[in-house]
């Protein structure tokens, strides 16, 4: 399949700001599954200095900064993909034999998966999570129907609500009001994974934003998107969309993983200025493009 | 050499025994200071001989007089870890910890081996992590290091050095063998407050340090100079070095100063400096100056916040700068990764697979992430001092068997839950060492502070240290107490290298420091000037006051308040304090007791002396401003400030009677310490941007407090009384006594005009202070604003020019009760004074308009 991505930020700081430095996961990375074709970003006003290179995980992260006096900011990233569905591994092994064979495992990519085992900032280990992952991840289970059953269990029990969570809402919040977006509901599947001592990733991405005929239009379509992914040796990293109860999500771009939001949030920056109330606009339209056309 | 004086001293200690002191040590297991058969240590003869002839009140002397010296640096806080600031008040133990030079020369061998090893293993964890892949090293305790920091990967330092600056906890067991009780690695502190205490132990024991030569501290910062000069990105060949601080806060900020004053590199916060291109760039009063090496006191995780995502901490860009080598960081971003207690079983792993074997071994130490540990540690937790390794500083840290049922139930549910955050030391009984308390000296337990630096001729540790001494029912990364001992280690060995004095010790100048000045200490010297001024101004109205009350009781009540009144305002008016409301009755509104006059007056100089906005928070404002600019100010400054601080708790006591003789009496002394203050920025001070700061500084404050005496007590003098308040105004300006010599009369309101405002010459008078404040504008660099800088001098000074044309009936009060001409013209002098200082502020300072915000995530 192949998309375009437009992925557009607007901020209206309300007062002139005198100069601004600012960050970026918003170039798509390469993956088993995904090539990036182009890519390219642009930014209003001109930046000064700008930079590119790779974080700790392999995602391409952009910086600038602007040193003349603006009002507004305005970053447009566009990039063209091709991305396959991968196929649904057979994993019917009992999850625990999975999860004790993580830490014998030897070469980089299973140290690699180590660092996604533990809690991180945006994800703490709470009690209620590792009940949730309890719930799916019953003794002697097969791994690939707990990890289902995990997936569908954030699907079905928790309601998609924007205006209930931020960026800020503690993810004790989340479980305890049964609601969130799809940034909360990849933070609990990958919470709930790690609390039983698997690895599990965030992967923050996009969907296509009008469905093919004949399919329904997918939650977090208009917006980034996220989602979860975890680690099974000798077979890699397997991708789950609890907000849409998808393995393995399709209709999916990725842009970048990492421990949490923190580690890939698309867009933040510090800006020197008089305090005023800023505004942020988001649209995001990720296009099918026939291969044949393009 | 020294080891002979003291050989010979010990022999002549062998005839009469002179040298045993007053000190026991109940336990038998091993203390610093005697053997197994009570008697002195050779390396502790001389000093035991000393100690011997001092009585307890003697020993409570060198106490006192160390608190004083430690204080006479500005510091009254010893450091902590966690970079929070719960600061605990510091005190040096007059009687040092003293250790043989080769005893010290093993410990150095350890130290040097450990700092070699962990800089490999950093390095291991930030690059290709080969350790972890060959399992040497258990990911979880490397990833689960709060000093684990993503934006450090790919990073190479110059010269591979991750790290430049070491320190380490050190404890001696009871069977006498040391053991390392933690690594720390990220922003390690101590050398400054180590060096403090040596200049104060060196006084409090003059004759034993002649006898003994501890061996010097200096060689070792000549070091840790030229190993931050080396860190630097390697096209730089005169580099630029300066310590980044997190600001007044920090608990270490007292060091961070310190260090940097001593150094004598530039003092920053992060929002002093700013990424621009490849470089890290200084806000200076030139513009913006390059920076080349960083010594990094603030912790890597908040170092930058676009990469590490918390708050606005830290410079933006930097994590960046540091990896492309734009910059130097002294430790390298990442360096902290070492830091957690959870690596400590496996350094000396780390030691084997680079086919070494650790000299200097730690504690025993357990992991709960790995399964033979916590086993272990469930099986009895009492056993153990429990520590979980979560969070940054300050690690969280029991004892076992201190543990209720609750309590312990919750570790056990940590352990299960997350057994990477629990590391388990089992408890040990240390040696002793004499620590002097209220009855003598005892022993008890020190944990030795070592520090290292490493250059390009390898490591450096520094011949001492800090000895904390703890308290014994507390767990030990607890400790709070800020009792610290100074570590002496003796010259014995015939093989020791040759001091420094030999070595040749390079330094460049850097950019010239004579004209470099960081935006924030030109800032902080404008308010060490506005403060030590209006320090002066509020003791000298209050001194003044009470002078003339006292030498004419009536003035109190006379004329229904007529004199009391306007004196009463100008002190509350000092002091920042707003004046009892009082009903028409005269009782006061919120109590609705009646006030009598004494007591009035009294609170005025209560408010004047003990108020927040008196005299105590106009001192600590400025000890605040001088350790900003700690660079800037002559080191005997921190000595009057630290008497001027005993004098305000004296004052403290004694305000409750203002009539009693002791409140004068200390008022004197702080004015006389406050003109040794101006004569020490006067003398003592380079007149270059710096000092023009505090000098208009100064100069502002001065017109303030003239105006506001102007229109608190000469516009409202009632007429009859006009003697004794123009007196008071003449004394409060310190011109009574020109007042009398020129004009030989009774106060009239032209002279008081003519000697307090238009007077060029008298330099309590606001024309002189303008003038001043004309010529040092003129040598500022010149910036957009800053000439409505000079016209707002201009302006007061128009308004000086009105006053001098008075009219006739000047003196007579309006229907308010007050002198019109006189109001007219504080207003219009005040309006461009108060615009000259917010103007100062933008043009100069940190702009008020530029505050940091994040843009979070979209």
């Amino acid at each position: 399949m192949r998309y375009l991505v437009r992925h557009r930020t607007f901020y209206l700081y309300g007062e002139k700001m005198s100069s601004g430095q600012s960050l970026g996961h918003l170039t798509p990375r390469a993956t088993p599954h995904q090539t990036v074709n182009s890519s390219s970003m642009l930014v209003d006003p001109e930046p000064e200095d700008r930079s590119s290179w790779l974080d700790a995980f392999g995602n391409p992260v952009d910086s600038f900064t602007i040193t003349s006096p603006h009002e507004t900011l305005e970053v447009i990233a566009t990039s063209q993909v091709d991305v396959v569905v991968p196929e649904l591994q057979v994993v019917d092994e009992p999850w625990e034999t999975i999860m004790a064979r993580l830490p014998s495992g030897f070469g980089k990519i299973d140290v690699d998966a180590q660092q996604f085992v533990l809690p991180s900032p945006f994800i703490p280990y709470l009690f209620e999570l590792h009940q949730l992952a309890k719930d799916a991840f019953t003794t002697g289970r097969p791994f690939m129907e707990a990890f289902q059953a995990l997936n569908y269990a954030i699907y079905d029990t928790y309601q998609f609500d924007p205006s209930f969570s931020d960026v800020s809402t503690p993810l004790g919040d989340v479980l305890l009001h049964r609601r969130g977006v799809c940034q909360d509901f990849a933070h609990l599947m990958t919470g709930a994974l790690r609390s039983i001592g698997l690895a599990a990733r965030y992967v923050s991405g996009y969907i296509e934003t009008e469905p093919p005929p004949g399919e329904t239009k997918l939650i977090g379509s208009d917006a980034s998107h996220a989602w979860c992914s975890v680690y099974v040796p000798d077979v890699g990293w397997i991708d789950a969309d609890p907000t849409n109860n998808q393995i393995p999500p399709h209709r999916h771009v990725t842009v970048a993983w990492g421990r949490d939001y923190g580690d890939v949030s698309p867009l933040r920056g510090v800006v020197l200025g008089p305090s005023a109330t800023q505004s942020m606009t988001v649209q995001v339209d990720v296009t099918r493009l026939d291969p044949m056309a393009v | 050499m020294s080891a002979h004086i003291s050989n010979s001293s010990s022999d002549t200690a062998n005839l009469d025994q002179p040298d045993r002191f007053d000190y026991a040590v109940p336990t038998g297991g091993y203390d610093e200071a005697i053997d197994a058969a009570g008697r002195p240590r050779p390396q502790w003869r001389s000093l035991s001989r000393t100690i011997s002839r001092l009585t307890p009140a003697d020993l409570l002397d060198r106490q006192r007089q160390s608190d004083r010296l430690v204080e006479a640096e500005g510091a009254s806080y010893l450091f902590n870890d966690g970079g929070t600031d719960v600061s605990r008040p510091w005190r040096l133990d007059p009687v040092p910890v003293v250790l043989g030079g080769t005893e010290w020369a093993e410990l150095e061998r350890g130290i040097a081996q450990r700092v070699r090893i962990l800089n490999a293993m950093v390095g291991d964890f930030n690059g290709n992590q080969q350790l972890l892949i060959d399992h040497v090293v258990a990911p979880s305790a490397v990833f689960g290091s709060p000093g684990y920091l993503l934006a450090a990967h790919g990073a190479h330092p110059s010269n591979d050095r991750w790290l430049t600056v070491y320190a380490a906890d050190l404890l001696r067991l009871a069977n006498g063998e040391w053991r390392l009780l933690r690594d720390i690695t990220d922003a390690p502190s101590g050398a400054g407050y180590a060096l403090v205490n040596r200049n104060a132990s060196a006084q409090l024991l003059p004759d034993v340090v002649r006898d003994m030569t501890p061996l010097s501290l200096a060689p070792f910062f000549a070091d840790m100079r030229s190993a931050l000069d080396s860190v630097a990105p390697r096209d730089r060949t005169s580099p630029r070095t300066i310590v980044l601080s997190p600001g007044l806060g920090h608990g270490s900020y007292f060091e961070h100063s310190y260090l940097a004053a001593h150094l004598g590199y530039h003092l920053a916060e992060p929002s002093d400096l700013v990424v621009r291109g490849d470089r890290v760039w200084l806000r200076a009063l030139s513009g913006l100056e390059p920076v080349d090496v960083m010594l990094r006191r603030i912790e890597g995780s908040a170092a930058d916040p676009l990469e590490s995502g918390r708050g606005t901490m830290g410079v933006p860009g930097l994590a960046r700068c540091a990896r492309d080598g734009g910059v130097g960081l002294a430790n390298a971003l990442g360096s902290g990764v070492a830091s957690t207690m959870a690596l400590l079983p496996f350094v000396d792993r780390v030691a084997n697979e680079y086919g070494e074997q650790l000299l200097l071994p730690s504690l025993r130490t357990l992991w709960c992430g790995t399964p033979a540990d916590r086993s272990e540690v469930i099986a009895d937790l009492r056993r153990f001092v429990l520590h979980d390794v979560a969070g940054i500083n300050p690690v969280s840290t029991v004892f076992g068997s201190q543990l209720d049922d609750v309590q312990e139930q919750a570790w056990r549910t940590l352990i299960e839950s997350q057994p990477h955050r629990v590391v388990a030391q089992e408890k040990v009984e240390f040696a002793t060492a004499p620590i002097l308390g209220p009855g003598g000296l005892q022993p008890g337990t020190v944990v030795l502070r070592v520090l290292a630096v490493v250059g390009k001729h390898g490591v450096t540790v520094m011949p001492g240290g800090l000895a904390r001494v703890m308290e014994p029912s507390v767990p030990i990364v607890n400790q709070m107490t800020g009792v610290v001992k100074d570590v002496w280690v003796l010259d014995d060995r015939p093989d020791r290298p040759l001091p420094i004095s030999t070595r040749i010790v390079r330094s460049m100048p850097q950019v010239d420091l004579r004209e470099s000045l960081p935006t924030r200490a030109a800032e902080a010297m404008y308010w060490v000037g506005r403060s030590a001024e209006r320090a002066e101004s509020v003791a000298r109205a209050t001194a003044s006051a009470l002078a003339i009350m006292q030498g004419d009781p009536p003035l109190l009540t006379v004329l229904d308040g007529a004199w009391r009144r306007p004196v009463v305002a100008a002190l509350l008016a000092l002091a920042g304090a707003e004046a009892p409301l009082r009903s028409a009755s005269g009782a006061l509104v919120d109590t609705g007791s009646t006030i009598t006059p004494e007591e009035e007056f009294r609170i005025a100089v209560a408010a004047a002396l003990v108020g927040p906005s008196g005299l105590p928070g106009t001192l600590s404002s400025l000890s605040r401003a001088a350790s900003s600019a700690r660079q800037f100010v002559s080191a005997t400054t921190w000595r009057v400030l630290g008497e001027l601080e005993n004098e305000r708790s004296e004052l403290s006591a004694e305000v409750g009677n203002a009539y009693d003789p002791g409140v004068r009496r200390h008022l004197d002394t702080v004015l006389v310490l406050l003109s040794s203050l101006a004569g020490l920025f006067n003398e003592s001070t380079v007149r270059g941007p710096a000092w023009r700061f505090l000098e208009i500084g100064r100069r502002i404050e001065r017109c303030m407090g003239l105006l506001s005496v102007f229109e608190t007590v000469v516009s409202p003098a009632d007429p009859n009384l006009r003697n004794s308040l123009f007196d008071y105004v003449l004394a409060a300006n310190e011109s009574l006594v020109a007042y009398r010599r020129r004009y030989r009369s009774d106060a009239v309101l032209d002279a008081l005009v003519d000697l307090l405002l238009l007077d060029d010459a008298n330099p309590r008078a606001l024309a002189f202070q303008l003038d001043q404040l004309r010529s040092q504008l003129a040598l500022l660099p010149s910036r957009d604003g800053s000439q409505q800088l000079t016209a707002d001098i201009e302006r007061c000074s128009a308004a000086l020019i009105d006053i001098s044309w008075l009219p006739a009936d000047a003196d007579h009060l309006g229907p308010n009760g007050r002198r019109e001409v006189i109001d007219r013209f504080v207003l219009a002098a005040r309006a461009p004074l108060l615009a000259f200082a917010d103007q100062l502020n933008v043009v100069y300072f940190n702009d008020p308009s530029r505050i940091r915000q994040i843009v979070g995530g979209s």
